[in-house]
């Protein structure tokens, strides 16, 4: 009997997405593992609402209206709104621009080791679908002074490396293990030089064309 | 651990023991059968207990000599007993649905490979944020059920499910 079969390729069995080979061997594992079976059962479950609610998961947010919209929605019910709110805006751009006059401070870090998720450091290309695996990855740095690692998972791929303030190559090695149709994540973290986590991008999937 | 496996390479089972080994087999040869020839199959309960039955009598016969596991061997006999259905189908099939009705393969393929980048981009949220989505969103869940399942209040289940949900958009926007 073969091994027990991760999460991610049982997904792409639900979905129709192995070759004939990893069926068979797939299916002849289960009719051997109760506990792969049941397994199976759960991400069947999980898998069906995923494809029953894809369209949901990726339309646009409309759950929380714009500032403009909360604000339109107060003034129609209560006119005297509208003064403090108003009050209370131009308090807001003033204070922004008194701190943007100012500009960052050098070195200056979240208190008490906090992680500032994409506060700053955003991860840009690749994206999306790619006709060819890419050849590197880049992003909009930090603060200065920070030390980068780069990470990109996916099935049969959990690659991390240090990396330059804007981006990195990616070796031969690891873009010949990228597979076509197969969805990869990745994200890039900063780090002070005593190794403390400082800021983490935002994550980014992309795949190569089949 | 009773019972974790339904069977090994080992002792060929007999009587009640063939019986109990056979019946813990059904849910999967089901399974199978469907995932082949879609759930609308009609008939697919009958094909399940063909394979139970031409198994079970080629097993008492000894047919079967134990150089395979019995799941297999079942296996085996499943994936025949599909083909000889489709077989079988395709020879008396009057009535086919025209081409015009059925899914567009590529459409098909390019949905599939966007829910797999969703799947991936879900493995990827926070634990609690992950176990929230999946069981009040996906699964549908009473929310106090799952508050109870993950020892917290039914506000931060909403809450974390609706983190989750705006997480994915993120990544899957690049």
């Amino acid at each position: 009997m073969t091994n027990c079969w991760e999460e991610r390729q049982m997904d792409r069995y639900v979905l129709g997405r192995l070759s004939e080979a990893e069926i068979r061997e797939f299916e002849e594992h289960y009719f051997n593992c109760p506990a792969c079976f049941a397994r199976l059962q759960e991400r069947e479950a999980t898998v069906g609402a995923v494809v029953r609610k894809t369209g949901d998961l990726l339309a646009p947010d409309v759950s929380a209206p714009s500032l403009g919209g909360r604000i339109r929605a107060a003034v129609a019910f209560r006119p005297w709104a509208a003064i403090a709110a108003a009050a209370g805006l131009v308090l807001v751009i003033a204070a922004g621009l008194l701190v943007l006059g100012r500009g960052p401070q050098a070195g200056s870090a979240p208190a008490g080791g906090e992680i500032v998720r994409g506060a700053t450091l955003v991860a840009l290309e690749p994206s999306g679908s790619l006709k060819t695996a890419p050849a590197a990855l880049g992003w909009k740095p930090a603060a200065a002074g920070r030390e980068y690692q780069v990470e990109i998972s996916g099935p049969e791929l959990s690659w991390t490396s240090p990396a330059t303030e804007t981006g990195t190559a990616l070796p031969e090695e690891v873009r010949s293990r990228l597979r076509p149709g197969v969805a990869y994540v990745w994200q890039v973290k900063a780090y002070a030089p005593d190794g403390t986590l400082m800021e983490k991008s935002n994550k980014i999937a992309f795949k190569i064309q089949r | 651990m009773e019972d974790t496996k339904v069977q090994a390479k080992g002792p060929i089972p007999a009587g009640d023991e063939l019986d109990r080994v056979l019946d813990k087999l059904r849910p999967l040869i089901g399974y199978k059968i469907k995932k082949a020839l879609g759930t609308a199959t009609p008939d697919w309960e009958d094909i399940v207990n063909e394979v139970l039955m031409q198994a079970g009598e080629k097993i008492a016969s000894g047919e079967f000599r134990g150089e395979s596991s019995v799941g297999t061997f079942v296996y085996t006999i499943t994936s025949r007993r599909i083909i000889d259905h489709i077989r079988r189908k395709s020879r008396v099939l009057r009535d086919a649905p025209e081409a015009g009705l059925l899914p567009d393969p590529q459409e098909q393929v390019e949905r599939n490979e966007q829910v797999e980048l969703l799947l991936e981009a879900i493995r990827h949220l926070k634990p609690r944020h992950r176990e929230a989505l999946e069981l009040f969103y996906l699964q549908e869940l009473p929310r106090e059920e799952v508050a109870r399942r993950m020892k917290t209040s039914p506000a931060k289940i909403s809450e974390w499910a609706n983190y989750a949900k705006k997480s994915l958009r993120k990544i899957m926007a690049g």
